[in-house]
């Protein structure tokens, strides 16, 4: 039969038996559809008949075969029309050749567009296949520690605390402790590279419901970030967490993962992990050291300048007192040596004097020289104490504004002293924002020009304000509400300002926290 | 309280030496020495009153440990090898107990701490003299 000699080798994944039969069945029905049209008169499209042995064929057949077959049918039933309608055709005769024939070539296309699609789909299952083994490779051999982790429950539960109208997680964290190991719990480890288990041993193969609670230092600071970052919608996350390692041993890993916008894809998320434990200890010792020797230099001059003081100024005192006493003896006499009394008196004026000059030149010793006001542009003293407190800001997530009033942008100053005026207001403001909510943790700082010339700097924090019976003193030397303070910063801020005749005042703000107002007074230089 | 300068005889009066390298502190003390009816004879150091010839005449000393130079504890060991001294009342800034077990065990008849007590001052003055 000629349709046999017509196929092509089929697609490799089809069985040699069914595809035999198949092509039998077609080639039998092919030959009976001919015969049927060839030498019967049925007034009927017969002949469409063959678009089912096109079909049984298609199976078995490439896009080649496909193109024959239908060629060939075609072929058949224009022969089978000679025969039984000769060379004078008439009209519905022909119309059931062309049915027929149509009937085929629509069959041929559709067949044929179905393969395409066919091998359209397992060629990118095929690429998915491969990009799915490529990222297996990658995600094994990787030297990062990786971890595939199932967040989709932990989403599902923050999404739903959201739902019942919890704002700030973090607030909600504070009043709810148990939602941190809530949400632990709810976490599966889908999968950990090699470098993840060398990090932290095989805990999460071990633990029968993939739960990694015990991968989890507790008290963990950074895990509420990332249940943050989750609750925010974020696109990504990285911080600093602990983790107990399958031997005990806790690594501080710098943790950094992608979060999906697809809700769904939160079953698979990739976490990269980074063992800093010996980078962070170094770098801790080294700020430890540092704060020590701070501490042990501030203390070592305290101590020296305080011993060398005390000895100075013991010279003069004694001789005050031994002069004094004398002078008593004098007036003890009778009757009184009035001479000797005037010399005792001019000794102890000579002395007193000599005690102040002492302590005169020790302050002048420790400020190194005597301070000019000299013209301080306001923008970059303040951006550069903001630089040196970055750290304490960034702990305690205090955001800094500032706001210039017209002509207030630059002032004449002691630079150094309005400086460490303002590191002072603006460390007190984020220790008084301890158990402000984190939203509202801000210091506005304003400056503004009076119509004396003078500019205002005021510092506002929003902590709980002034206690009133903290008001009267707060500038008060050894006046402290803390209890690591010494109660100096304040006192001696204030004398600064008004020692370069300015001033420091304190109020509370209307709307809550206090506001600390440093006057600058006007200076010909800064007056333009 | 009132001294009566009939205590000592005017033919005797003692002589006060001061050692002290500080000039407020000796001119006090000179004036004090003087309320009490002594004579006193100043030096801003331990090499001064070696110096001194008439060591003899010096029936009491009040003097300053520490001091540029010979200190004086160093200036009461050197008199100790060359006896007879005056008594030695010790004034310093520095009230630690080595330097005044220092003093008290080379003989020193008192050790007072500055700002000096008056009272002890005078006290011991009058019983160094007493002793002479």
């Amino acid at each position: 039969m000629r349709i046999n000699n017509l196929t092509v080798p089929a697609i490799a994944t089809r069985a040699p038996a069914p595809r035999l039969a198949a092509r039998l069945a077609a080639s039998i029905l092919a030959a009976t559809v001919f015969y049927v049209d060839t030498f019967t008169s049925i007034e009927s499209a017969i002949a469409v008949l063959y678009v089912i042995v096109l079909l049984l064929a298609a199976e078995t057949l490439g896009r080649k075969g496909i193109c024959a077959v239908t060629l060939s049918c075609a072929a058949l039933a224009v022969i089978s029309y000679f025969p039984a309608h000769g060379f004078s055709p008439d009209f519905p005769s022909l119309l059931r050749l062309a049915v027929s024939l149509s009937a085929l070539l629509i069959t041929c296309s559709l067949i044929l567009r179905n393969d395409r699609a066919r091998s359209d789909l397992i060629a990118s299952n095929a690429a998915l296949k491969d990009s799915e083994s490529r990222y297996r490779s990658i995600f094994e051999q990787s030297r990062v520690a990786l971890w595939e982790r199932d967040y989709s429950q932990v989403r599902y539960f923050l999404m739903d605390l959201k739902a019942k109208g919890v704002v700030d997680l973090r607030d909600y964290a504070k009043t709810h402790p148990d939602v941190i190991s809530d949400c632990i719990a709810l976490i599966r480890t889908v999968a950990a590279n090699a470098a993840a288990r060398d990090l932290l041993g095989d805990i999460g193969e071990i633990a029968p419901d993939g739960s990694m609670r015990s991968y989890l230092a507790p008290n963990e600071v950074t895990f509420l970030e990332l249940m943050v970052a989750i609750f925010n919608q974020e696109g990504s996350f990285e911080g600093k967490g602990n983790l107990m390692a399958a031997d005990g041993q806790t690594k501080l890993v710098l943790l950094s993962m992608t979060l999906p916008d697809d809700p769904s894809r939160f079953d698979r998320v990739v976490v990269g992990m980074v063992d800093i434990t010996e980078r962070e200890m170094t770098q801790k010792a080294l700020l430890e050291a540092q704060a020590d020797l701070t501490r042990a230099s501030r203390a070592a001059t305290v101590g020296a300048l305080s011993a060398s003081l005390a000895h100075e100024l013991n010279q003069p005192l004694g001789a005050l007192v031994v002069n004094a006493q004398t002078a008593l003896r004098w007036i003890d006499r009778d009757p009184p040596d009035l001479a000797a009394i005037r010399r005792s008196a001019e000794r102890m004026i000579r002395d007193s004097k000599r005690a102040s000059d002492i302590i005169r030149n020790t302050r002048s010793m420790l400020s190194h020289e005597i301070q000019n006001p000299e013209e301080v542009a306001l923008p970059e003293l303040i951006a550069e104490t903001r630089a040196l407190m970055d750290h304490d800001l960034g702990r305690e997530d205090v955001t800094v504004d500032v706001t210039y009033g017209p002509g207030a942008r630059t002032v004449a100053a002691v630079r150094i002293e309005l400086q460490q005026v303002l590191i002072n207001l603006m460390s007190n403001a984020i220790q008084v924002m301890a158990e402000t909510n984190v939203a509202r943790r801000r210091i506005l700082i304003e400056s503004e020009r009076r119509s004396d010339g003078s500019t205002v700097l005021s510092v506002r924090d929003f902590g709980p304000g002034i206690a009133e019976d903290a008001a009267a003193r707060l500038f008060e030397p050894f006046f402290t509400t803390k209890a690591t303070g010494m109660g100096m910063g304040l006192s001696i801020c204030k004398s600064m300002m008004e020692a370069r005749g300015g001033d420091l005042l304190a109020r509370n703000h209307p709307d809550g926290g206090a506001v600390f107002e440093i006057t600058i007074p006007i200076s010909e230089k800064a007056d333009d | 309280m009132i001294i009566t300068e009939q205590a000592v005889p005017v033919s005797q009066v003692s002589t006060v030496a001061i050692i002290d390298d500080d000039q407020a502190m000796r001119e006090a003390l000179d004036d004090m020495v003087k309320s009490c009816g002594y004579e006193s004879r100043l030096f801003s150091s331990a090499e001064e009153f070696l110096a001194l010839e008439e060591r003899s005449e010096v029936d009491c000393m009040l003097l300053d440990v520490k001091m540029p130079g010979i200190s004086g504890l160093e200036l009461q060991t050197l008199l100790n090898a060359d006896p007879p001294r005056p008594p030695i009342i010790f004034m310093t800034s520095y009230h630690d107990e080595r330097t005044r077990s220092a003093a008290m065990d080379g003989g020193a008849l008192a050790f007072l701490g500055k700002p000096v007590e008056f009272e002890c001052l005078i006290a011991a003055m009058e019983s160094a003299l007493s002793r002479s």
